[in-house]
């Protein structure tokens, strides 16, 4: 099989990468394109529930100390692909809640 | 007028002398008075100078004192000063945050009865303890590594190439082990032997998220792990916890046993093996490494009622000449409705190049379900704690009978969880295998699984 005919699976790959970088930028237009009068604002509590719970049972914020918390966020806006924003607000409520 | 002064001057005068020659004789100080009293004050004296001595004495040692300690302080501050330049002081906040040390993982013990064509006495099969290493260097560095010991039956090789059983084997695997650099808020790099985002399976698998003890057969069609570097990252939408997620990366990917792009090989023992190897290789022998990607959605529209879309896949050589390609395609979706029903699934497509069979294509997908019976807020016991599950997946891999296997199998899988605690589960499942031109089989599995 020819590797050419998945050219334009390379091409998508290209596209990821670049997609990133722009939007590390801050002009990405996806942001933008979002409508601001739809827009709801989860808090730390409420993102915990959304992002945690649809992948494993919600572990209680007393299990681990502040520092702990700090880099299992992490460890899990890698592996989960957590906006970072969001990442820091479940982190903050955790911390608030230990 | 002056005759009366006069008078009154001469009247004074007269009592003052009169008053002075009465004055009685005990006013008068004797000699030997004067002498005791003059020796009382020598006394006096002296004893006055002896305390000023004595305080001069002590200001003296008072003054060495104040120096001492403040030699004390000055050695005590350096000390202080000395300590600090090592590590951090214990009551400054910021650096002992600024990095950490975490230990989380699993740990499964898992019981099996297998009957029809894998038909075996049942068994403790299988004892897990997967431990993942977290390092936290600053707020863009993170060193992660995952290991998986497991001690499984043993075997023996036979003679005539038969397989036999022995004692127990102990593995020791190493499932992950990267470095993140979070580079801004939409990307992260990362560098060493990853996890591969071929759907989400990978990535959500462990022994304590999975639901059901065993991986849906599909998935054997597919690289789990892979040594290369990988960007990735996430953009919300809005501020609802809707995003899209992405990711690229390049990895060494399939590789070939015999060096070859034949479908098959053979063993020490002549047993016929798969020629494609998808263990996820760490020397890369052809022109040049794999690539790969995945792109999903999420969309929650409240917390535990939400949906999940992803397009992965990856291609590369495998063979050593670089002629032949294995391709892989994937499809996964997910979805929560209330926190109480889920149901997700993917569907595998891979296209194998072969230089003695042409091009392979396989597939195979599965589809599983959840639901927590504590939705019926039952007051009995066991079964608010209690999670109904069912699977259902099957697998077409036209490589499968090269080493005897069924080239179309498919599976029932019900079961159920019993949650412990939140991270403490008991699971248990039945499986029906049918498979096409060959016996059906069929196992329990009862596995204990922990999450720390």
């Amino acid at each position: 099989m020819k590797q050419s005919k998945w050219f334009l699976f390379r091409f998508i790959f290209a596209v990821i990468i670049g997609f990133a970088m722009i939007g590390g930028s801050g002009s990405l237009v996806l942001a933008d394109a979002a409508p601001q009068k739809s827009v709801k604002k989860l808090d730390g509590e409420q993102l915990y529930a959304v992002h945690c719970s649809r992948c494993h049972s919600e572990r209680y914020p007393t299990e681990r100390t502040d520092a702990q918390w700090k880099t299992i966020i992490m460890h899990m806006q890698v592996r989960a692909n957590l906006p970072p924003e969001q990442a820091r607000k479940i982190l903050k409520y955790m911390k608030e809640n230990n | 007028m002056k005759n009366f002064i006069k008078r009154s001057f001469f009247a004074v005068l007269t009592l003052s002398f009169a008053g002075l020659c009465c004055i009685p004789s005990s006013w008068a100080v004797t000699d030997e008075q004067f002498l005791a009293l003059q020796k009382e004050v020598q006394v006096l004296e002296q004893e006055h100078q002896q305390d000023q001595a004595e305080i001069q004495n002590l200001k003296a040692q008072q003054g060495q004192v104040e120096q001492k300690t403040e030699e004390i302080k000055k050695t005590a501050d350096q000390a202080v000063e000395k300590a600090s330049m090592v590590q951090p002081s214990a009551n400054v906040k910021v650096p002992a945050e600024n990095h950490s040390f975490v230990l989380a993982g699993d740990a499964e013990v898992q019981y099996t009865q297998t009957g029809g064509a894998n038909k075996a006495h049942s068994s403790y099969r299988m004892a897990d303890f997967a431990p993942v290493f977290l390092y936290r260097a600053n707020d863009k560095v993170l060193f992660e590594a995952g290991f998986d010991t497991t001690i499984d039956n043993g075997t023996v090789a036979l003679n005539g190439g038969a397989t036999g059983a022995s004692g127990s084997t102990t593995s020791f695997d190493l499932t992950f082990a990267q470095i993140d650099y979070l580079f801004n808020d939409y990307l992260t790099v990362i560098g060493g032997k990853m996890i591969l985002p071929l759907g989400t399976y990978n990535e959500r698998s462990a022994g304590w998220l999975n639901k059901i003890a065993d991986d849906p057969m599909a998935r054997s069609l597919l690289i789990s792990q892979g040594v290369g570097v990988q960007a990735r990252g996430a953009k919300a939408i809005g501020e609802s916890g809707q995003m899209v997620t992405y990711s690229a990366y390049s990895t060494n990917g399939a590789g070939a046993v015999d060096v070859t792009g034949n479908a098959s090989t053979l063993d020490v023992n002549v047993a016929t093996l798969r020629n494609i190897d998808l263990g996820g290789n760490v020397t890369n022998m052809h022109k040049r490494p794999s690539e790969g990607g995945r792109i999903g959605w999420f969309f929650p529209w409240k917390p535990h009622y939400d949906v999940e879309l992803g397009l992965s896949g990856q291609t590369g050589a495998w063979d050593s000449a670089g002629k032949e390609t294995w391709n892989a395609g994937v499809i996964d979706a997910a979805i929560h409705v209330s926190p109480y029903f889920e149901t997700k699934g993917e569907y595998i497509y891979t296209r194998t190049g072969t230089a003695d069979l042409g091009t392979i294509d396989s597939s195979g997908w599965w589809l599983q379900s959840g639901f927590k019976m504590s939705y019926f807020n039952w007051d009995l016991p066991l079964i608010p704690s209690t999670e109904l599950v069912f699977r259902y997946d099957t697998i077409n891999d036209p490589l499968n009978p090269l080493t005897g296997a069924a080239q179309k199998s498919y599976r029932y899988t019900p079961g159920l969880v019993y949650y412990i605690t939140n991270s403490l589960w008991l699971e248990g499942s039945y499986e029906k295998i049918y498979n096409k031109g060959a016996q059906d089989a069929n196992q329990w599995l009862l596995q204990l699984s922990y999450g720390f």
